[in-house]
């Protein structure tokens, strides 16, 4: 049986970003997965990207997340954007650890859904399940809305199924 | 300062993890159940990685059994958000697992995501345990995402998985890929 789960980029920010794009993703994999280990510099923002620079409201998501005191679950419809994480998890502390899978990705059939579990220890822990759509191939991945600190890393990586 | 264009590679070639493709199934039309079977005993976890929808216009949950087992031998847990509130639940001494919800037709290029981790599934020592990960939204009022555990009250390794709808049965494009992870 052949390997897969393939690094495909990786970013370590050497300067302050309020943008971190991958361009040109390769179609060669069945699903994508991201992982990120950032902070922001200023104000709390909840993690939020686009895709194939797509800003229309075609977006959308349900989520479940926990405080520590309280879980609760919300949904926002017709948005201009994903969102990976809720309240405010990208802050300006170390804290804000994300993994999210961009499913079957490369098809052209679908509409893509994304399931991303994202935490910040010192506030809470959500998981998400964000729907783009369309059913365009996902080329780009577009961080936009957050002025990410100096050493935050996005990594992302292929994996391949069998036969496909 | 705003970084543009990091342009991914195709040409990184190194492997993270042991992480292999066994099988691949997709439905090409209304498909009752899936199965892997004949599962290899070479790995340490198996991960099933699915997009699924229903056939027609109901909702259902997705479960999971493994060797044929139908007896009342399984269990399992939830916590999950609906898209108002978040509930959980159980259920014990069942005859399979519930490892999340998929969605009817009513948006009909949406699925729903599964990431399900099987760990130490050949341990001849040891229940089986699972976990999944599972969501959908279709920009409306419907949408679930969802943490499942579910555990198999067997000593036997996992050599077949069969997944299959609480009812109807899972529509086109309905795609299904089991790994293998070495330790």
């Amino acid at each position: 049986m052949a390997a897969t789960y393939t690094p495909i980029a990786s970013i370590t920010l050497g300067a302050a970003s309020t943008s971190v794009i991958f361009n040109n993703i390769p179609q060669t994999y069945t699903d994508l997965v991201l992982v990120v280990n950032g902070k922001i510099e200023s104000t709390a923002i909840n993690a939020q990207v686009r895709l194939n620079s797509d800003s229309g409201t075609n977006y959308s998501y349900t989520d479940l997340s926990g405080t520590g005191s309280v879980a609760a679950s919300s949904r926002e419809t017709s948005n201009t954007y994903i969102r990976l994480g809720t309240n405010g998890y990208v802050d300006t502390t170390f804290g804000f650890n994300c993994v999210a899978h961009f499913m079957n990705y490369s098809n052209t059939t679908t509409y893509k859904t994304v399931l991303s579990r994202s935490n910040n220890a010192n506030n809470g822990v959500s998981l998400v399940a964000a729907l783009w759509r369309s059913t365009a191939a996902i080329t780009s991945i577009n961080f936009y809305n957050g002025n990410y600190s100096v050493g935050s890393t996005f990594n992302l990586y292929g994996i391949l199924g069998a036969n496909a | 300062m705003p970084i543009f264009g990091i342009t991914a590679s195709s040409n990184m070639s190194t492997k993270l993890t042991d992480f292999y493709q066994i099988a691949t199934t997709t439905a090409t039309g209304s498909t009752a159940d899936v199965t892997f079977s004949s599962i290899p005993q070479d790995y340490t976890h198996l991960q099933l990685r699915m997009i699924i929808k229903g056939h027609t216009g109901n909702t259902n949950n997705t479960q999971i059994r493994f060797n044929s087992d139908t007896a009342s031998n399984y269990s399992w847990h939830y916590v999950r958000g609906t898209g108002s509130a978040a509930n959980s639940s159980a259920g014990s001494t069942q005859s399979g697992m519930q490892i999340g919800n998929h969605p009817s037709t009513a948006v009909a290029s949406a699925f729903a995501v599964f990431v399900v981790d099987i760990l130490d599934y050949k341990d001849t020592n040891k229940f089986k345990t699972i976990r999944s990960l599972s969501g959908y939204d279709l920009n409306n009022t419907d949408g679930v995402v969802a943490l499942f555990s579910g555990n198999w009250r067997s000593t036997s390794a996992v050599s077949t998985i069969r997944i299959f709808p609480g009812a109807d049965s899972f529509g086109q494009y309905s795609s299904f890929q089991l790994y293998g992870i070495k330790a």
